[in-house]
């Protein structure tokens, strides 16, 4: 890396975005990802003695700036189990679903050409449960390993992976109305 | 009874709400019908809360192979879990969609604040 601060305002002028739309996805709220935004690259360019060029500084910077945010959140205690139970299927004593699914007729390439479910999915995803959002963004969005996401918020891998599924069974109640009625 | 009977209050026979003699009717048609039989007995297999609860593992291949038969019967026989791990697999399908979403810029105002930010913590630490 030559100039430090020229190779750290580039990755800021062309990766911000990226970033930034992940803080939004992960915190759910444009004020706390601005803030966490500004801290998280503050954190990396504090960091930056520590880059030893095993990936792209891009790819180093989004990482410090995601797991900042996330230790941060972990650490005000946000990311703590509340009652999902709305959110998640219910059962008779039988084990069967007490609602019966109704079938998403379009196929997954047809749902996600649907300019108008892309707003729609980012909206259910941002007001998941932080609990639930920031596991199923690491892992879904993100692309992080299941590994990497139990070391980031202290807990098992088996957690991660519980609480990824419950992310997508309460993503797909919240899509449900929208799927089961119409299709283009 | 006909098999069609039969599929109509399995949701019945399993919550014990099928009154007495439609319960014996729909025994006595699951003992001789060779397709309703099977059907009965992959029901009482696996429930759709065991299917459901585990449904990450058994996309994810992460089943005892064993288990994953049990699950890839169950799933033979009920439309509804059939229609709720369709419904899962999109919603997954969506999720990492949002990958592709269009991002917008970062607010000038952000840009200036983390630039002076580097400058201070530059100043700080001479």
């Amino acid at each position: 890396m030559g100039d430090p601060r020229a190779a750290m305002t580039e990755v800021l002028h062309s990766h911000g975005a990226r970033m930034l739309a992940a803080l939004r996805r992960l915190l759910g709220n444009e004020e706390e990802a601005r803030d966490a935004f500004q801290d998280g690259m503050l954190a990396a360019w504090q960091s930056l003695p520590s880059f030893e060029a095993r990936s792209q500084l891009s790819t180093w910077v989004h990482r410090i700036v995601v797991n900042h945010a996330v230790d941060s959140l972990r650490r005000k205690r946000r990311l703590e189990e509340r009652s999902l139970d709305a959110l998640l299927p219910s059962y008779t004593e039988y084990g069967h679903r007490l609602v019966p699914q109704r079938e998403w007729r379009d196929g997954p390439a047809a749902l996600v050409a649907r300019a108008e479910l892309r707003e729609i999915v980012g909206e259910s995803i941002r007001r998941l449960p932080a609990a639930l959002r920031v596991p199923l963004v690491l892992y879904e969005i993100e692309n992080v390993q299941i590994s990497e996401i139990a070391a980031l918020l202290e807990t098992t891998e088996n957690a991660v992976r519980i609480r990824v599924h419950r992310a997508r069974q309460a993503l797909k109640a919240d899509l449900d109305p929208h799927l089961t009625e119409t299709t283009t | 009874m006909k098999c069609e009977d039969l599929r109509q209050r399995l949701w019945a026979y399993f919550e014990g709400k099928l009154p007495a003699d439609e319960r014996v009717a729909l025994d006595d048609h699951a003992a001789r019908c060779p397709a309703c039989g099977p059907l009965l007995e992959k029901c009482a297999e696996l429930t759709c809360r065991d299917f459901t609860e585990f449904l990450h593992d058994y996309i994810e291949n992460r089943l005892a192979p064993e288990r994953e038969r049990v699950f890839e019967r169950h799933l033979s026989v009920c439309a509804d879990c059939e229609a709720y791990l369709d419904a899962y697999r999109k919603s997954i399908a969506l999720a990492r969609s949002q990958r592709d979403v269009e991002l917008g810029d970062v607010p000038d105002e952000l840009l200036r604040a983390v630039l002076d930010a580097w400058s201070k913590s530059e100043d700080e630490t001479g």
